[in-house]
């Protein structure tokens, strides 16, 4: 038997944008076990639940992440809404997910970005990022900042965005679309690509379900726990909805997922875009929840599915706040997708599940 | 696929473990695990869905000084979620499939979330910990 040694990746490392740690137990160059930790920036944001009400805690909500700041407020208002029995203006639950869906393609985007620059391909990494900022330019026409915030409250959103705007926003994704088919074959088709990716870090659909894991990496392995499946809010106006599957279950099959799935919600987009109805964005919500009541929700954030709770006690405060992220209910899955890899496929497997770690320490 | 629904159900402590058992015979997938401070101690959310439209909620109420069952080894995912909530609330749990022993989370005061911040939650938390932290009024909050 070769002997273990253990190598220590992270927190700090070229691939890794935030700070997780892994343990790498190797014999030779392949790694036997991988044993995560995350805690370095961990910031308590439940805990800021019992100091702001139900409605200013929106705001700290879509702190949470930089990437899916407009995924959590909208998940977090669900919730709020769903405990207080609150209904949302038809118009408002459009404009949630044409944001919401915005939010996925500049996410994929970016993450694509970052996978290329992880597999070497510098240049690849350069036009996602380039073709990304056009979706940064339309949320800074509408909502007035690079990060999507203050755009989502309990009862709705806070400001309306006018058809002629979202017509532009329809005219800008066409172009986007023309720009990501121009550079997609590199990802699908290109052989340096491939070499990196193929056949890495494969988890089985079984494996998958074992080990409860959401979002595109359980895609990529023939798991559908797509929430928007359940065709809440907005997405119940869409005529149809098939979530993007791929039976690979390697680094490849994530990555293929992920970049149909910036299609997908460029066409969620621009049917909504179409048909969204004229009429008020916001039902402001009166009263407070009444003590003892809670309610969960889950949302189909970019990185997969998160689970939100709230419980209330009478107050404006409430009890208890829940954030679940997808990064959390990930690991499990990539301890046991990097057991038996290479040593040099570990940044390549690790980023797969596009991990957000200040998602998960929130 | 039908509507969403969320369903909250109470179990003995004791029947923890039987229900995680019967959660992954029946091909259920394990979406969270939470605490939450009440006035005798703690509340566990364990939450499964079997079918992807219900989000099954399962509550036990445990106390600071019980041992809780670990469900990681049935279920990975939950092995994030068992060291949090004994980092953060303190919870004793038993039989974590990767257990940190308290390490997981790099933390400045010892069980953060479960320092009190209500007088009805003071009593509980001060007992085992024996600290004491000054409850102040919070803004719109009734007397």
């Amino acid at each position: 038997m070769a002997k273990q040694t253990i190598i220590p990746f992270g927190p700090q490392h070229p691939v890794l944008p935030e700070p997780v740690h892994l343990d790498l137990v190797v014999e030779d160059e392949t790694v036997v076990q991988a044993i995560p930790r995350i805690g370095f920036v961990h910031r308590g944001l439940e805990k800021l639940v019992e100091k702001k009400d139900y409605t200013q805690f929106v705001f700290v909500t879509e702190r949470i992440c930089g990437i899916c700041s407009f995924g959590h407020s909208l998940g977090y208002s669900q919730t709020i809404e769903h405990l207080m029995g609150i209904e949302v203006p038809p118009r408002a639950e459009y404009l949630r997910v044409i944001l919401h869906e915005l939010s996925r393609v500049h996410s994929h985007l970016l993450w694509l970005g970052l996978g290329a620059d992880a597999f070497g391909f510098e240049n690849l990494f350069m036009q996602c990022w380039r073709i990304r900022e056009r979706v940064l330019d339309i949320f800074e026409k509408t909502t007035g900042g690079r990060v999507v915030l203050s755009a989502c409250n309990v009862g709705g959103t806070l400001y309306d965005i006018d058809d002629e705007t979202l017509k532009g926003i329809c005219a800008t994704l066409d172009v986007v679309r023309r720009e990501y088919d121009a550079i997609l074959g590199a990802f699908l088709n290109d052989y340096s690509v491939r070499s990196r990716l193929e056949g890495v870090g494969y988890l089985s659909q079984q494996q998958a379900r074992d080990l409860s894991i959401v979002g595109p990496f359980a895609r990529a392995s023939n798991v559908n726990n797509d929430v928007r499946c359940l065709r809440q809010g907005g997405y119940a106006y869409l005529e149809s909805f098939e979530p993007i599957m791929s039976d690979g279950g390697d680094c490849l099959a994530r990555v293929i997922v992920r970049a149909k799935e910036v299609y997908q919600s460029i066409d969620i987009i621009k049917e909504l875009a179409a048909k969204i109805p004229a009429g008020p964005v916001m039902n402001a919500p009166k009263g407070k929840p009444a003590a003892g009541t809670q309610a969960s929700m889950r949302l189909e954030q970019p990185r997969g599915e998160c689970y939100y709770y709230a419980k209330g006690n009478g107050s404006m405060f409430l009890e208890r706040m829940r954030i679940r992220t997808p990064t959390s209910q990930n690991l499990g899955g990539l301890v046991v997708a990097l057991a038996g890899c290479d040593l040099a496929d570990v940044p390549n497997i690790v980023l797969t599940i596009d991990p957000c770690i200040s998602c998960t320490e929130r | 696929m039908a509507a969403y629904q969320d369903t909250f159900t109470s179990i003995p402590l004791s029947e923890l473990a039987t229900l995680a058992q019967s959660k992954k015979d029946e091909g259920a997938r394990f979406i969270n695990i939470h605490a939450a401070t009440v006035a005798d101690g703690f509340v566990l959310t364990y939450t499964f869905t079997s079918n992807e439209t219900v989000t099954d909620n399962c509550q036990v109420h445990v106390t600071a000084d019980d041992v809780v069952p670990a469900i990681s080894p049935l279920f990975l995912a939950a092995f994030v979620f068992e060291n949090e909530v004994h980092d953060l609330f303190g919870i004793n749990i038993e039989g974590i499939a990767v257990d940190f022993k308290g390490d997981f989370y790099q933390i400045s005061i010892e069980t953060p979330m479960a320092v009190p911040t209500k007088p009805e939650h003071a009593t509980a938390v001060n007992t085992k910990y024996g600290a004491t932290v000054p409850v102040k009024q919070r803004k719109g909050e009734e007397q």
